[in-house]
């Protein structure tokens, strides 16, 4: 009994090391990759032998700052904003679908998935020339707008999900109870709809940060560029000198937050991507 | 899809049960239309407007530059004509099936489904562990972890320097095999995916039914084939309709790890269109193919539905 305990715990741990190493393994090549000097790029080495922080300095104060800092800047600004518009307005949105009646409800919720579903490389040639001509081509609502329509019928999706669990009787129930009706929506709905709302955005967010074709496709200069984006554009100190270590710091910083949130609100995540999978 | 019949069904009936207290009075439809009006606004004007343009567009010979792209000629199914006879695009669709299949259908799918039905008999510890670190995986932006698949694949990657440890000198991965390489990252960064919905809904499986077939005497597979798969059914569609779906559209990965080549070898569709319309500036003919890819999309979600619908009698 006990020794097939043993052997059962030591099973669990070799499929849990195989995974993490599945998962994590080129994760942590790159962030070694980070911290090597780039003489020692091509050394055949896994870890640097002297670790140096030097492709950091390079992208945070040396040659590569103004393209990297000025793109950092571009990517969380333009990340929160789309994010925050794009809450606000799948609020209302799911809000309505969820506690309003009128015609053509399920007809614009599935009318925004179908859109939503159309392969971004093919939105961004007619974007490309409606933002030449409108003067938004690299600039930050150039940006926005596109995330946007990325971000919002996801979120509408997964709100509308949300809100449908809401025991919206409790709203009646503290008007009942004597609260006045912007009261009883505070004190009563607030409280419920937060933890969806925050989801919706975290997973907006994501989508925001991570985006790369229209980064690299509606802007052009450092005005607007995202950090994705800008990744492409990195060069060697040198001409001589190969990237790689750079690009690998830059990597790792975009996925520092990233890495966080999921850390932080990992159960909640998965819980707000899977429930519309799932409990369809 | 499915979320979203529910949800409009849950609200018919709400709504009916609404409507025989009282009248609504004439004007309230209005009203209550007015909070989606702005997100209908803006994904009617910046979505579907692009993508009713696509569609336009792919019946032009529209340009970046030149003559065309001031003037764009109507010239109705040549680009779709051309695209039949352009052994460019029949290479492309064949790679973009090829990379669906193997790398989202039987890839991401199944290892999920695995993992996730080992993870429902791992300890409480154990799960969360390795569900943080899989997440974690995949949402690196996309950008990062096709660098992090470069860096592996290439000549001077970290899988050279694993097979160099048992004296193998390993090849340009990248180079030699070009769509195996671009596959194996896929997998490995869509996985998680599959496996946090294949979890999701394990833990919708009453555990009396499992129970029940075990006291039955059903072993493990015949439980898992018979009771557990035909029961997460429609987990299972709806998770093979959004990775291949999402797998369809995969465009940085591929972009940045082989950037298509060598010579078109890993061009699946969306760098073809990408690469017309941005590099050759035809973007009436870059928007063809995308059009096709939706095609193929929407073939691909027929045979899911229409697969799993049948098992049920």
């Amino acid at each position: 009994m006990k020794a097939s305990r043993t052997k059962e715990r030591v099973t669990w741990i070799i499929i849990s090391v195989l995974v993490l190493l599945y998962a994590l393994f080129p994760v942590v090549s790159i962030m070694a990759t980070s911290f090597k000097l780039p003489s020692e790029l091509t050394s055949g080495k896994f870890l640097p032998s002297s670790w140096t922080g030097s492709n950091y300095e390079q992208i945070l104060v040396g040659s590569a700052q103004d393209l990297f800092l000025s793109s950092l800047r571009n990517s969380i600004g333009i990340a929160l904003i789309a994010t925050f518009i794009a809450v606000v307005l799948a609020t209302l949105c799911a809000y309505a679908i969820a506690r309003l009646d009128f015609p053509g409800k399920k007809v614009i919720l599935t009318t925004a998935l179908a859109v939503s579903i159309f392969p971004v490389i093919s939105i961004v040639t007619p974007l490309f020339n409606l933002w030449r001509n409108i003067g938004l081509y690299d600039t930050w609502p150039g940006l926005i707008i596109p995330y946007l329509s990325l971000t919002l019928p996801i979120s509408i999706w997964t709100l509308a999900a949300f809100f449908r669990q809401i025991p919206w009787e409790l709203e009646q129930a503290a008007q009942v109870d004597g609260a006045t009706t912007w009261q009883a929506f505070r004190k009563a709905i607030v409280p419920l709809a937060a933890p969806g709302v925050f989801t919706t955005a975290i997973i907006a967010f994501f989508i925001a940060w991570n985006d790369f074709v229209y980064g690299i496709s509606l802007t052009s200069t450092e005005a607007a560029r995202p950090v994705p984006a800008a990744l492409a554009f990195f060069t060697g100190a040198s001409q001589f000198e190969s990237p790689v270590g750079a690009i690998s710091a830059a990597a790792i910083i975009v996925t520092i937050p990233i890495v966080l949130l999921v850390l932080l609100f990992q159960r909640q995540i998965v819980s707000g991507l899977t429930q519309g999978a799932v409990k369809g | 899809m499915t979320a979203a019949e529910v949800v409009a069904r849950d609200a018919v009936t709400r709504g009916g049960t609404e409507r025989r207290g009282r009248r609504r009075p004439p004007g309230r439809t209005v009203l209550r239309l007015l909070p989606l009006s702005p997100a209908v606004v803006l994904l009617g004007v910046f979505l579907a407007g692009p993508i009713l343009w696509a569609f336009y567009g792919s019946l032009t010979n529209a340009a970046l530059t030149g003559v065309a792209a001031k003037d764009p000629q109507w010239v109705g199914l040549e680009n779709y004509t051309e695209l039949l006879s352009d052994p460019d695009f029949l290479q492309s669709l064949w790679l973009t099936v090829i990379f669906v299949l193997v790398s989202a259908v039987l890839g991401q799918n199944l290892l999920g489904l695995g993992i996730a039905l080992l993870m429902t008999k791992a300890s409480k510890a154990v799960s969360a562990v390795v569900g943080v670190c899989v997440v974690a995986a995949w949402v690196l932006p996309e950008i990062v972890a096709g660098f992090v698949a470069y860096a592996f694949f290439n000549r001077e990657g970290t899988l050279n320097q694993l097979t160099a440890l048992f004296g193998i000198e390993g090849t340009d991965w990248l180079f030699t095999v070009p769509m195996l390489a671009v596959i194996l990252a896929n997998i490995w960064r869509g996985t998680a995916f599959s496996m946090m919905v294949y979890q999701a809904a394990l833990n919708d499986v009453p555990e009396e039914i499992t129970e029940a077939a075990m006291i039955d005497g059903a072993g493990g597979s015949k439980r898992l084939w018979y009771i557990t798969l035909p029961m997460i059914r429609r987990s299972i569609a709806t998770n093979l309709m959004l990775i291949t779906l999402q797998t369809l559209s995969v465009f940085t990965l591929i972009y940045v790890m082989t950037a298509g080549g060598p010579a078109g070898a890993s061009t699946t569709l969306p760098l073809m269109a990408y690469e017309e319309a941005f590099r050759y500036s035809d973007v009436g003919y870059g928007t063809a193919i995308a059009v096709v890819m939706l095609l193929i999309g929407a073939v691909f979600s027929v045979i899911y539905i229409r697969a799993l619908r049948e098992r049920k009698g």
